[in-house]
Order: C-alpha cells, then structure tokens, then sequence
C-alpha cells in the first residue's frame, strides 16, 4: 500500500513541478518578497528586520494559501478529465491511497514553495542584520537578532498550515463536481480558519448566551485555527517572547486536523463517480 | 451500523483536533497580535478583513496611516479612524500610538477650536475644557496601546506631559510619570517629573520623601550624580525647613554647572 | 477456480441522476451476460448504450444501482481481482512528461509487480506493443496509434488474466488496427481472456469468440459469434450436398450431372448486418 502511494506521488510531484501556475506565484511571492528591500523606506518606526519579515511572511501566506488551493483541485481535477484516473484506480490502487497519493505530491511541492521563500527571507534577514544591529548600537538601542532556529521552525509550521488547506481543498474536490466550485468553497474554508481565532476568543470569555456558547465551542472545533501558525515574527526576532511548548503544541494540532481531514476526504472518494 | 461507527469516529476525530488546535491557540495568542473584536467592527470597512489574514500587517499599517496622515493635514478628524486601524494592525509600533495620541490630544483641540470661531470667539473656558475633553481622549488611546506597545514606557511619559499640559492635573500627570518610572526602559527624567509634578500639586512632602530614596539609592550613581534631582531636593529640603542633620550628605555632583 | 467465467454479469443495472432535478437516467437495465475464461468476448453496441458503464461497474469505478457481478471469482472488483484484470479506457490519456518506459513502469509498480521484476516486465510488455524503440520517448510526442498501443502495454506489464479494452482501435489507422488485432491474438494464444469493446466490426468477427450486443441499457443478443451471425432462414448448399430428401433427387440430378454434394451449410450474413438489423436508428 505505502508502494503505490509513493509512486502516486511521486508522478503528483513531477506532475506539479511542470505546473506553470506554481511557477508564477513563486516567482510573485519571490518579488514580492524581494520589493520588501526598497519599502524599507516607508517604515515609520517598525524594526526593519521585522518589516521585512512580516513581508516575506506575508507573501508566502497569501501566496502559499492560494498555491495550496488551487494546485490540489488542479491536479485532481486533471486526473478525472482525463480520465487517468480511470486507468489508475482499473489497478489494485484503493481511492483512499489514490488520494493519499496526490495530497503528499501536492504537499511536497508546498514544500518546495515554503523552503524556496524561506530561504529568500532568511537571506535577506541575515544580509540586513549586521547595518541594522549596528545602528541599533549607535542609538544605543538593544540590537535585534535574527534567529535561524526559530526561521526553521516557522517554515515547518507553515509548511503544516498549507498541508492543512490543501488536505480542506482535496476534501472538497471529493464532494464537488466541478474544479471552480472547489476553489471557490475551498478559498471559503482558508478565509473561516484564519478569522475562527475570533469565535475562539469570544469563547475565552465567561458572558454568553447557552446556545451561542455551543455554537462557538462546535464553530472553533470544526475548523482549524490558521491564524495561530503565523507568530514567524516572534520565532525569528524574539524567540525568548514565544511560550515554551507553542511550536509542540501547534504541530500536534495539524497533525490531527491532517489526519481527520484526509480520512474524510478518503471516505467522501469512495462514493464519488469516476 | 458500520457508516454509523465511522460518522462518530470521524466526528471524535474533528472534536478532538479542535481542541488540540485550542490548546495551541491559547499559547499561540500571547504572540500574535491582539485585535480587539470591538475596535474590529468599527473599522471593518477599512481592508482590516486583509490585515487579519495574518499577513502584510505592517504594510497595511503603513498604507492606513498613509492615509490618516493625508486627512491630518487637511485637519480633518476622520482620520482617527486611520490611525485607530493603524494602531491596531501593527499594534506593537510605538509610532502610531504616540503619534495618535499627539494629533488627537494637541491637535484636534484646536481644529474644533477654529471651527467654533477662532481663538478670540471661542472664550478661555471653553478652550481648556475642549483641550481636557481631547487630551483625555488622548489618555485613553495611550492606555489601549500600554499593553501591547513595545515601549510602554514612552507612552507613559507622553500621557504625564498631556496631564500637565492640557489637563492641568499635576497630580494625574505625576501618576503617569510615576508609572513610567515604574516600566522598564522608562526615561532618566521620569522620576524628576513625578515629583515635581506632586510638588506642583500640593504635596512636597510626599515629592521629597519619595525622591530621595530613589536619588540616592539609584540617581546618585549615575556618572553626573543626577544634579537636578539633587537640585529640586534641596529646594524641598529649604521650603519644608528639613533640619540640617537630617538632609542629604553634600554630594560631588553639587560643585558642579547645573545641567 | 479455473471453470469459473472470467465476469458474470446478473441483473445488472445503474441509474444516473441528471440534472438539477436528479431525473434518473437508466444506463445499464438488467443485464445479465457471462464471460468464460481465455476466450476474447466482444461487447457491442452504438454510443451510448451502457457497454462501458456496465465494464467500469466490473472494474468498480462506478457502483452499480442493483444486480451483482463476479471478477475473476471475486464477488466485487477486490484488489486481488484488478491485480489480474488489464484495463485499457477509451480514448486513453497519459502523463505527457513521461516516457512510455516510465508509464509502464509506474503502472508496473501500481499494479503489484515485484521491484526486481518491473524491468523485465516492461521490456516484455514494450515488446507485445511493438513499441521498444519509442519507449525512450515521452508520451506527449506520440501518435494516437502509438498511445493507443502504450495503453495495451501499461494493461498487460503485470500478466494480467483478464485485459478489458474500450474501443482499443479508435482513432487509429487500418494498419494499427491490424497490429492491434494481432496483439490480441497473441495474448489469446497466452490463454488471456479479452473483453473488447469496438465499433470496427470487421476485427471483432475476425477476433472475437463470443459476442454480446447492448443497446438503449439493454442485452439484445448474446452467444458464440459463428451461432449468432449464422442464418436459420435460409440455406447454403454446396455444390457437393442438400436436405436428404432433395439432397438425394439434388444427388442424384448433381450425379447425374458426375457432381458430389459435400456439405449442407447454413449461409453467414455478415456481423454488421446483423448489427443494423437488430440496433434501432443511427446514432450519429
């Protein structure tokens, strides 16, 4: 079984490598990224280093998220029209290790994004670090410090939050009929994990009618909290500020949304109609 | 019976990443800049929608204070909510607070002011009672950003000059100096500035028996020995006729030019 | 195990739901057909009919409304069972980065072929297809004929008992489509059993042992391809025979004449007569 959802991912890895769509967000989010370096001069106050983080973070985010989206259905959705997926599942290949097979190539790819990006900031972090430590030192300010620990920790915890959309993104392209709707409804589900950290700190608080109480628990359970994988900032300028057992923590967490997600995705294949 | 036993399975499974992702949550958040659902509502219209995505906060920070900025020259007051949004997408920039707070608490004062007639229409009264009403709204956007502000300290400070300036309270703007020199990082004048403000507010007593503890326990050490806390102390020393034995030891710092 | 057909088909049926009003289309309305092992069995029948609906329900890509079906002896399109089942689609699609060596090793790999036996395996399968000198290429610089033929390559790299192929000459020239039918009368001679579906009739009278004719869901005729094409109205006699009777007075007049009746035949019409005759209307 683990045989042929490796080599199902492996032609899903090539397969998307060749995209051109990966290409041009990579080559945007990287420009986007680079553009940080001139903006430097409209930073009113922030630490420069941080600007140019939450730039390179933000570019892999949006950029990541919309890659972690679209790929998936694409890849999916080629299969079918093609009708190569009936040549592939007429083989002893179980829908689940099929869908397996296209979530890991896909999410090795996401891989490959966030690592490309995070090397990009990562660079230049390190370049700017020592002019901007020493005017630091001039204004006899405390130098900031770029930590390579927490950047590695950031790219993994990225790189789980794009395995998580696009495990949400397959899961609809299951259910769904047509490439445009997974899109659509996945693009909706990325939007709910980002902005369900409100439901969640609304919880956080003793007042509260019963049922809205319940329906925020059942709301805050149901999707996963995107938002608390962005703290790159934190990890890399000011690790010493990040709780210990948080990265842990939030690894744990994709790991089970990861599993859930793709069981119901699997479940929600083996009905569908080739 | 058997779809039945994986739809639970499956349910349990959903339930209990949620509360994993929970409990990653409630660590998480500590870093990730707090945005108050309240001040949400109020600027939703203004692109915080993309500002939550958690991504390009600082630059849309920039681009709403951008825009505040536009509106402050033309001394318009819609730009407060700009430079709210501003405060609030990149919370920790000790820039928007303060700045904030100068427009709303200096500033704004005299827009309403010409806006009611000028200076010469608009009598003394009722001058200072709208440059309290604004330097207190001046406060309460200080006190928003204390908590999350990287330097708490110069927030603060800026809070005791609005106090004394605008309000007219010393003994409020000894309070905010108090607290300054409380927070790390505060300037080497808050402490001076506290007493004297009590001072200014009646209580010289207090001023002096709370500064010269921290003088000589901390100031005197300084490599210029803080000359003018030593200053106004002995000026406390001659107003309340604090007995010669009983005052504080010559010091190096007194021989020489006041600062 | 080895008596058992290669499919059996009873009562088989699958309804679509169409439209935003989910009207039920009837596909397949129950059929019920056998296949026996190492024979090569043509299923017919115009566009549209149901034939591959009915041969994706066998393969399980498609669940069936009701009715049952056997595999290769498997109650369901198991694992085990696809393991020994080729599958060749219609109009076939592949990787076009690929070469032809590298999909047919993928599907080497997919269908269970041991890691030290994939090469050999391919090298066999390339070889059955005649395509061991456009391996190297990759699948995008193909021919229809040649994907059409790398198709029957990738459906029998792992030896497979049964090969399924939906309109394996479609699209291809009489020169390839004489290549394919010699494939497959070259895994016939190997003991495979063959499920073709085609609208060549011709290679399907010349090919195929038994013949199964589906049209508008339905089974209209099903038997052995000289049974179903030979005509009972009428009479073929050959020079050398007739009835007993007139054959005797048609012997005698024929000895007559110094002529020997040798056989009484009945005459062939030909596979598309029999075609027309029986499917209502043109579906083009």
């Amino acid at each position: 079984m683990l045989t042929r959802i490796l080599w199902i991912a492996r032609i899903t890895f090539l397969e998307a490598l060749r995209q051109r769509f990966l290409a041009f967000l990579l080559v945007l989010a990287a420009g986007f990224t680079l553009g940080s370096l001139p903006l430097r001069s409209i930073d009113f106050g922030h630490g420069e280093l941080k600007f140019l983080a939450d730039l390179g973070f933000g570019a892999l985010l949006l950029f990541g998220s919309v890659l972690a989206v679209v790929l998936p259905a694409q890849l999916l959705y080629a299969e079918i029209d093609n009708r190569t997926a009936l040549t592939l599942l007429a083989k002893p290949v179980g829908r689940g290790e099929f869908l397996l097979g296209k979530f890991l190539g896909t999410w090795a790819v996401l891989g490959v994004f966030t690592g490309v990006l995070t090397l990009l900031v990562g660079l230049i972090l390190v370049g700017r670090e020592p002019m901007v430590a020493a005017r630091a030192l001039s204004l006899q300010l405390t130098p900031p410090e770029v930590d390579l620990w927490g950047l590695c920790q950031h790219a993994l915890l990225q790189w789980l939050r794009l395995g998580i959309v696009a495990a949400l993104a397959l899961l609809v392209g299951a259910l769904a009929q047509t490439f445009l709707y997974t899109v659509v409804v996945g693009s909706m589900a990325v939007l709910a994990g980002q902005l369900v950290w409100i439901a969640q700190d609304a919880l956080a608080r003793p007042d509260g009618s019963p049922l809205g109480r319940a329906g925020l628990w059942v709301t805050t359970r149901l999707f996963p909290n995107l938002q608390g994988y962005n703290i790159g900032e934190p990890l890399v300028l000011d690790p010493s500020s990040v709780p210990e057992g948080t990265v842990l923590s939030l690894v744990v967490a994709a790991i089970a949304y990861l599993a859930v997600i793709l069981l119901l995705a699997c479940a929600a294949f083996r009905r569908r109609e080739i | 019976m058997r779809r039945t036993a994986w739809v639970l399975v499956a349910l349990l499974g959903v339930l209990g990443a949620g509360e994993l992702s929970s409990r990653a949550w409630s660590r998480a958040r500590a870093v990730v800049p707090e945005l108050r659902r309240a001040d949400l509502e109020l600027t939703a219209g203004q692109g915080v929608a993309l500002g939550l995505l958690g991504g390009f906060r600082p630059l849309l920070a920039d681009l709403a204070w951008i825009r505040g900025y536009v509106l402050w020259e033309r001394q318009d007051r819609t730009c407060e909510a700009h430079l709210r949004t501003a405060c609030l997408l990149d919370p920790h920039s000790n820039y928007f607070w303060e700045n904030r707070a100068n427009i709303i608490g200096l500033d704004m004062a005299h827009w309403e002011i010409r806006v009611r007639g000028g200076y010469f229409a608009v009598t003394e009264a009722t001058q200072q009672a709208i440059f309290e009403r604004y330097a207190r709204k001046a406060l309460a956007a200080l006190e928003d950003g204390l908590p999350v502000a990287r330097n708490p300290a110069a927030l603060l400070a800026l809070g005791g000059y609005l106090a004394e300036t605008k309000i007219k309270d010393p003994l409020l703007g000894a309070e905010y100096y108090l607290r300054c020199h409380r927070t790390p990082g505060s300037p080497w004048y808050s402490a001076y500035f506290h007493a004297r403000l009590l001072r200014d507010g009646g209580k010289e007593r207090q001023a002096y028996e709370w500064l010269r503890p921290v003088w000589q326990d901390k100031l005197s050490k300084r490599e210029d020995g803080s000359p003018t806390e030593l200053a106004f102390l002995r000026d406390c020393e001659r107003s309340l006729n604090i007995p010669l034995s009983a005052r504080i030891p010559p010091h190096p710092c007194e021989s020489e030019p006041a600062r | 195990m080895t008596d058992l057909p290669a499919i059996s088909v009873t009562d088989l049926t699958k309804d679509f739901r169409v439209g935003i009003r989910g009207v039920k289309l009837r596909a397949v309305d129950n059929v019920t057909f056998s296949i026996p092992r190492g024979q090569v069995f043509g299923l017919l029948g115009p566009n549209g009919c149901g034939k591959s609906t009915t041969l994706k329900i066998v393969l399980g890509l498609v669940p069936a409304t009701s009715g049952s079906f056997t595999l290769l002896g498997s109650a369901a399109a198991t694992p085990e069972a696809r393991a020994r089942t080729g599958f060749l689609p219609e109009a076939p699609y592949f990787h076009r980065f690929l070469t032809g060596r590298e999909l047919v090793r993928y599907c080497a790999r997919l269908s269970g072929v041991p890691a030290e036996r994939v090469e050999s395996a391919t090298d066999d399968a390339l070889a059955l297809a005649d395509m061991t000198e456009a391996g190297a290429r990759r699948v995008g610089t193909y021919s229809k004929g040649m994907l059409q033929r790398i198709g029957l390559a990738q459906a029998v790299v792992h030896d497979p008992e049964l090969v399924v192929l939906d309109e394996p000459t479609a699209g291809v020239d009489p020169v390839g489509s004489a290549a394919i039918g010699r494939m497959i009368g070259a895994m016939r001679a190997r003991g495979k059993t063959i499920v073709l579906c085609s609208h060549l009739l011709g290679q399907v009278e010349q090919v195929c042992d038994r013949v199964a004719i589906m049209d508008r869901g339905r089974l209209v005729l099903e038997g052995r391809i000289d049974d179903v094409l030979a005509r009972r109205d009428a009479h073929q006699i050959s020079v050398e025979g007739l009835t007993p009777a007139a054959r005797a007075a048609a012997e005698e007049a024929l000895a007559r004449h110094g002529a020997r009746v040798t056989s009484v035949e009945h005459p062939r019409q030909t596979l598309e007569d029999l075609f027309r005759r029986l499917v209502t209307g043109s579906r083009d």
